[in-house]
């Protein structure tokens, strides 16, 4: 028998098991609009709906990890250099390196659909609840506080192109069979772009097959997967073509979601001065061994309303699990981090920010001559280059000067009604938003990103904006984060279609209380 | 976000386990893999391509091991086959070969099957196999570096697991153990199959330096992370048989080729049938096992050239015939693939791309 016993015999290239149930999606957090009562925060945590909306996966365990601080000063204006970044990380860093001292909530739910929700680290103390799922449920804790939770089925709040999104960065798996042995075959080495590239046969719009991409798939043809062109595409009228068609495309898709509702006072005890509260979600799978080698029954996982936690089970219960995926800021891992397993850290990416630089820059490469095209200015250096241009960096030092003024410009608000408390809250800057990889609430702003993340913001369009220049005009109006969701802006581009790049709003409404996140499908 | 979520890549979807299924969980995968099968088959006619053929191939492949049984094997060996010759650009397809290779003890066909196409043969995948060619022939110290460049690159259970294998074949019996205790520990509960095989070799290393105890406790812990798996009844019946355990052994090797058509298992049966002295039944094993045997050589297989080697010696005692056996099987080992085996297109080195 021994000289059967190599371990492909058991477990083939594809039979690597995608965890679906543990793709994190969105990470939501916005001060509750209701002021009645006591301060409270709403945190929503959104994931793939597998089995399906409202059933849990019962072998996943979800963590929720917050800090809460005082606002931090903002970093020197001034000094816009790789070393004062550095030194502003390395600082933040040393001041409140997340997850130390972080509490956390962590979820789980059995195979009768009861939810237990564990919370650790709070001032109150530690303890463990059940709930139901797919209900709104009450949960009192020990020191006095209500929270409102809901475990269950929803709506996908985030509303997206993602096709668009993939078509920009020449992402082959959103249209092509890609083979499972070629990841190097996945984002191909074509200039980025919000615009059709002239000859970009493999990912320009297709009529003959308009639905590629969108749910059609062909096989990756041969190459070259390279692009030898030197213009955009323009139709018959002049237009470019947008890479981007507006279209929702996880309308009519559902989530599942673990959303509450909890006082500040409740997750410090000091919350006129701790006003930022920094949440980041995490999936985790149980272990196989640990399925086989069941631990022993705690008394916590039975006792209701709440048990009280040690601290030494918790971590024998991590032990059990496997760290999948994290989620804090929308893009900082699908557009930053490329989505790469060993760059799965959650919010302690401090090391990642030499990366963000250099992905920044190849990025930069691609979309900044397409917004250049548009006529509008742009945060990043490409040298007046007429058309996106494929380029890579092995160093941050190298990458660095072209992405400077993207990386401190101050991200413009549209309005002042973010700042509710009118406390002229320091603008936040892409450098501050991303690193640490974290939802970062402000309790004195609505909590519209980057200040939180709120349901309805379009974050897609937000982030692209990055690559606008904020201290420029554009038509007599100062660009700022809504700039790309102005339907004037389209109308009168050189561009078709006419459209945001993204959809402006959700395909259903969110509701105006608890969860707020709209019913499932 | 992770992109996996936004694309669909084509990876299988996963259940929770809110809806208990009746029988094993091997009878359960196997008939997930027979719906798999028929889904794809009705998907073949509306979109032809590398891609699905690839994915047909796969299950194919997974089913027929999952059966236990050689003819399965062999016949989805003639599915890859089939869809190679459609489809020799694609990789994926020349690595499930490769692996196929390995099943059928051909490791010298490896490096060709990855050298067919660009590229594979030069990533962590690639490596994998070449070291598990390496174990195959003997050649552990180029093992060990192939396995340990690819834990490198990328730190999977399958190269922890090679790994530990080519430690248990030295004889490392404590680092082998260490080594599958890592690779157990790369797995999840969506790997549940995975699990079990790695207990399966715990299991299979702790017996054979004599820790019975131990082994059936793997076993047994095997079992219930996987269930109805016939690999673990065979290592179950195996253990009897090394106890001295004869007439469990031979009840479990009946309950066992009841459901699997192996005959290296029915040569088994018959050394305990020996050890029980009922020697009319045990050379009906025998008979039997043999002819299996050399109705494999005569297909051109090599895959029992080894058992041949090991029953001449063990059952006939003619240690001349083992002997002669045993070179053959060498050679079948180290044998390259033929050229003519290689699909012309693959041949001429055509990527996906290039």
């Amino acid at each position: 028998m021994a000289d059967h016993n190599d371990p492909n015999a058991v477990n083939s290239i594809f039979s690597d098991v995608d965890v679906s149930a543990a793709d994190v999606y969105d990470m939501f957090g916005w001060p509750s609009d209701d002021t009645t009562g006591t301060e409270r925060v709403v945190i929503a945590l959104t994931f793939a709906a597998v089995p399906e909306a409202g059933v849990f996966d019962t072998d996943l365990l979800y963590r929720l990890q917050m800090h809460t601080h005082p606002r931090v000063a903002p970093p020197v204006d001034e000094e816009r250099s790789l070393q004062g970044l550095l030194r502003y990380l390395d600082a933040v860093k040393d001041k409140y390196l997340v997850s130390l001292g972080a509490a956390e909530i962590r979820v789980t739910v059995d195979g009768a659909g009861t939810g237990t929700i564990d919370f650790h680290g709070f001032p109150g103390g530690s303890f463990s609840v059940t709930v139901p799922t797919n209900e709104v449920t009450q949960i009192d804790t020990p020191d006095g506080f209500a929270i409102a939770a809901y475990l269950g089925g929803r709506d996908d709040a985030f509303f997206n192109d993602l096709p668009g999104f993939f078509r920009s960065i020449n992402y082959a798996p959103q249209f092509y069979h890609v083979p499972h042995t070629r990841p190097d075959l996945r984002e191909l080495p074509i200039p980025k772009t919000l615009l059709e590239l002239d000859g970009n046969h493999l990912f320009n719009f297709n009529p003959a097959i308009p639905d590629l991409g969108r749910g059609v798939k062909l096989d990756l043809p041969p190459g070259p997967y390279t692009w030898t062109g030197d213009s955009y595409s323009k139709d018959a009228n002049g237009n470019y073509r947008f890479v981007y068609s507006g279209r929702d495309a996880q309308a009519g898709k559902n989530v599942n979601a673990i959303v509450l509702e909890m006082p500040l006072a409740f997750l410090t005890r000091s919350p006129d001065t701790d006003r930022v509260v920094d949440v980041w979600g995490e999936s985790w799978v149980r272990k196989a061994a640990n399925k086989v080698e069941a631990i022993p029954d705690e008394p916590v996982w039975h006792e209701h309303p709440w048990a009280l936690l040690r601290s030494e089970w918790r971590d024998e219960q991590l032990k059990a699990y496997k760290l999948v995926d994290t989620v804090g800021q929308p893009f900082a891992d699908a557009g930053l981090s490329e989505r790469e397993n060993n760059r799965q850290v959650g919010a302690n990416n401090f090391w990642l920010a030499p990366h963000f630089v250099k992905r920044l820059a190849h990025l930069g490469w691609g979309f900044g001559p397409s917004v250049t095209a548009l006529g509008l200015p742009c945060s990043f250096d490409h040298d007046n280059a007429p058309v996106s241009v494929h380029r890579t960096y092995d160093t941050a030092v190298a990458a660095f000067p072209r992405v400077r003024k993207l990386l401190f410009q101050p991200l413009q608000m549209p309005d002042a009604l973010w700042d509710k408390h009118k406390l002229r809250i320091p603008l936040r800057r892409p450098f501050e938003i991303f690193v640490p990889n974290v939802c970062a609430i402000d309790m004195d702003t609505t909590g519209t990103w980057p200040f939180g993340r709120r349901p309805e913001d379009q974050v897609a369009n937000r982030f692209l904006s990055m690559f606008l220049d904020m201290e420029a005009h554009a038509g007599g109006r100062q660009m700022h984060v809504e700039t790309l969701s102005d339907q004037a802006l389209w109308d009168a581009a050189p561009i078709e279609p006419k459209t945001s790049p993204n959809p402006l709003k959700n395909d259903k409404d969110f509701l105006p209380q608890f969860p707020y996140l709209a019913e499932p499908w | 976000m992770s992109l996996a979520a936004w694309s669909d890549n084509g990876q299988e979807a996963v259940t929770g386990e809110s809806r208990p299924e009746v029988g094993t969980d091997r009878e359960r995968e196997q008939r997930r893999l027979e719906t798999l099968l028929a889904d794809l088959a009705m998907d073949a006619a509306d979109r032809p391509g590398a891609d699905l053929a690839s994915q047909r191939a796969h299950v194919q492949v997974q089913h027929a091991r999952l059966t236990g049984d050689p003819d399965a094997v062999r016949a989805a060996a003639a599915v890859v086959d089939t869809a190679l010759e459609a489809y020799s650009h694609w990789p994926d397809l020349w690595l499930l070969r490769a692996e196929l290779d390995l099943d059928a003890h051909r490791p010298g066909f490896v490096p060709a099957r990855l050298a067919a196409v660009t590229e594979l043969a030069a990533g962590p995948s690639g490596w994998e196999l070449l070291a598990a060619a390496d174990a195959q022939i003997g050649r552990y110290d180029a093992a060990e570096g192939r396995y340990r460049a690819a834990l490198d690159a990328d730190p999977t259970w399958r190269a922890l697991a090679g790994l530990a294998h080519v430690h248990a074949m030295r004889g490392d019996t404590a680092s082998a153990d260490s080594l599958y205790r890592d690779a157990e520990e790369e797995l999840t509960a969506k790997q549940m199959r995975a699990f079990c095989w790695v207990r399966v070799q715990r299991g299979a290393l702790q017996a054979r330096a004599g820790r019975f105890q131990l082994a059936a406790q793997h076993y047994d812990s095997a079992d219930a992370a996987y269930s109805g798996y016939w690999v673990v009844a065979a290592h179950r019946a195996r253990l009897r048989q090394m106890q001295g355990q004869h007439r469990a052994a031979r009840d479990e090797y009946e309950r066992l080729l009841d459901e699997v058509t192996r005959p290296e298992l029915v040569k088994d049966l018959g050394d305990v049938h020996r050890a029980l002295g009922d020697v009319q039944q045990a050379s009906r094993c025998y008979a039997a096992a043999l002819a299996a045997y050399l109705a494999s050589v005569e297909q051109g297989e090599a895959l029992y050239l080894h058992h041949l080697a090991d029953y001449y010696a063990d059952v006939a005692g003619d240690l001349a015939l083992a002997r002669l056996w045993r070179e053959r099987d060498h050679a079948a080992r180290r044998a390259p693939l033929p050229p003519t085996s290689l699909p012309s297109q693959a041949a001429a080195g055509s990527p996906v791309g290039g």
